[in-house]
């Protein structure tokens, strides 16, 4: 289960999850500053679930605090030329 | 009939036509005698001591590593998660080109720390590609020759690009560009492996680090600061050091000054990952910057006045824009490029945009480091060190060497109870 790929768009396997959990990330958001996790092209579509289920499985010092992985703008790829658009409307 | 011609340069914090060649002169002999102060070994000049170091963001951490180096028992707490607030919302910059005179000597003595830590081993993937700041005007063009000449002064390397010869360094640059100024040695960094890695020395050396756990309250019996309450109850310590940033005037009351930091939005895009931009420096101009991360995404940025007052840490369409339009201005090249993810962070601003460091009024052994400005991630190194030396000040009564209180003198946190800053 440790070579299993978790985050595909930055090459992040269970074990490096696993390992951010170990060294002390309590939530999701957490594990990815750590791992890059969710910080590539699809920004955590794919891997956003195992993410949260291994921080949520993990038991110790989760409770401490809910935060799960930041959604961020754009939702999905856009140029800096489609930005200018959007100002000039 | 001339036109006035805009400046745009809003990466230049030196003022250009104001700063003396006296100011200049005074930054390069600072930096001799602070990188000659900066050779002493300060393991086991601080052994014994009690630290509670409040505030788990990078200045805090940095300042719990090198107190931890020099032999202090440190226990810090962090109300949220560690290095996550400014310290992990922003572009990495560890540099000294741009910066006002007075602060060029401390950023410059904090990249050769940043330096030191990384060939010890931190995980910061710091190096210097360097910053060139680039004009679009003869106005800004001008200007950045008066600059050159007063960084030449402080002893700061920088190299001139005609047009052309940014066209050939800077790939995707407007190709009407008036020309550029590179500060030749200016680095930059990673701020979520810094922090891990610091975490992680802080550990193995014995620190204990509390995160999630927000401090409520620094308690004081006779005129010494003791220690804090937290939910934990109460930690007893020798010193107390409020590394806030943006939440620092929460703590104005216990430090017996006003404390007033003003937090600000600050937003930062990020591109899909690049190729071909290996050697792709830090850039600004025309109201923004912009660098390559280890990882080959372009992050742009750039705040300012016109930015919401406050600690939302939400992206906005207008400001997404705003960076869009000005950097596909100074950078058409780019202007097809995929933003994959935009975030937002909060960074604390002072009335004269100097820190605030130093002793607080109200006990012994309390202390403030925090209100950098946005330039913390850069200077943290350095204001970590300096820490020590501060707080060997008022406890072994070794007075501040002359090298650290030319560069941090002027910034006692309780300066703008006694007069206005200069500039709000």
């Amino acid at each position: 289960m440790n070579d299993h790929m978790i985050c595909r768009c930055e090459d992040v396997t269970a074990s490096d999850v696993r390992a951010a959990i170990d060294a002390g990330a309590c939530n999701a958001q957490e594990v990815k500053m750590r791992t890059r996790a969710g910080m590539g092209p699809c920004q955590g579509r794919v891997c956003r679930p195992a993410v949260e289920a291994m921080v949520g499985v993990s038991g110790e010092g989760v409770l401490q605090s809910t935060s799960s992985m930041t959604v961020h703008l754009p939702i999905r790829p856009v140029s800096l030329q489609d930005l200018v658009i959007i100002r000039e409307q | 009939m001339s036109v006035a011609l805009e400046n745009r340069l809003t990466m230049l914090s030196m003022d250009p036509l104001t700063t003396t060649e006296e100011e200049s002169t005074l930054a390069a002999s600072d930096y001799a005698n602070l990188t000659a102060h900066l050779q002493a070994d300060t393991a086991g000049t601080m052994a014994g001591q009690r630290v509670v170091i409040v505030g788990g963001g990078v200045i805090g951490l940095m300042t719990a590593l090198y107190l931890t180096r020099a032999g202090a028992r440190v226990e810090l707490f962090e109300a949220e998660s560690l290095g996550a607030a400014a310290s992990g919302r922003n572009a990495g910059g560890i540099y000294a080109f741009g910066r006002a005179i007075g602060e060029v000597a401390l950023a410059r003595a904090s990249m050769d720390l940043w330096e030191d830590l990384t060939l010890g081993g931190l995980d910061s993937h710091f190096h210097r590609p360097g910053h060139a700041m680039i004009a679009l005007n003869d106005h800004e063009r001008g200007l950045l020759d008066m600059a050159e000449r007063h960084y030449a002064l402080a002893g700061l390397p920088t190299r001139r690009l005609t047009p052309d010869e940014a066209v050939a360094v800077l790939p995707g640059v407007s190709p009407d560009n008036a020309g550029a100024l590179m500060g030749t040695t200016d680095g930059q960094g990673y701020p979520f492996t810094a922090v891990s890695s610091i975490i992680a020395e802080l550990r193995a050396a014995g620190a204990i680090i509390r995160d999630h756990c927000r401090v409520q309250s620094v308690i004081e019996r006779g005129g010494q600061a003791r220690g804090v309450r937290s939910a934990l109850g109460v930690t007893e310590a020798d010193h107390v050091i409020l590394c806030a940033g943006p939440w620092l005037a929460g703590f104005s009351e216990s430090a017996g000054c006003n404390l007033a930091v003003r937090p600000r939005r600050s937003q930062i895009m990020v591109t899909e990952r690049i190729a071909g931009m290996e050697n792709f420096p830090f850039v600004s101009g025309n109201r923004v910057y912009a660098r390559r991360t280890h990882a080959g995404n372009i992050m742009i940025g750039g705040g300012g006045p016109w930015e919401q007052d406050g600690y939302n840490v939400t992206s906005s369409y207008e400001a997404l824009s705003f960076l869009g339009k000005h950097m596909s201005e100074l950078f058409p090249g780019l202007a097809g490029a995929p933003i994959i993810r935009a975030f937002a962070g909060t960074v604390e601003l002072t009335a004269d945009h100097f820190p605030l460091f130093g002793p607080a009024p109200s006990m012994e052994g309390l202390w403030i480091s925090a209100g950098y400005n946005g330039h913390g991630f850069g200077l943290c190194a350095a204001m970590g060190r300096l820490t020590v030396d501060l707080i060997r000040s008022g406890s072994d009564g070794v007075p501040l060497p002359a090298a650290v209180s030319a560069v941090v003198g002027e910034f006692g946190p309780d300066r703008f109870n006694a007069r206005q800053g200069k500039q709000p």
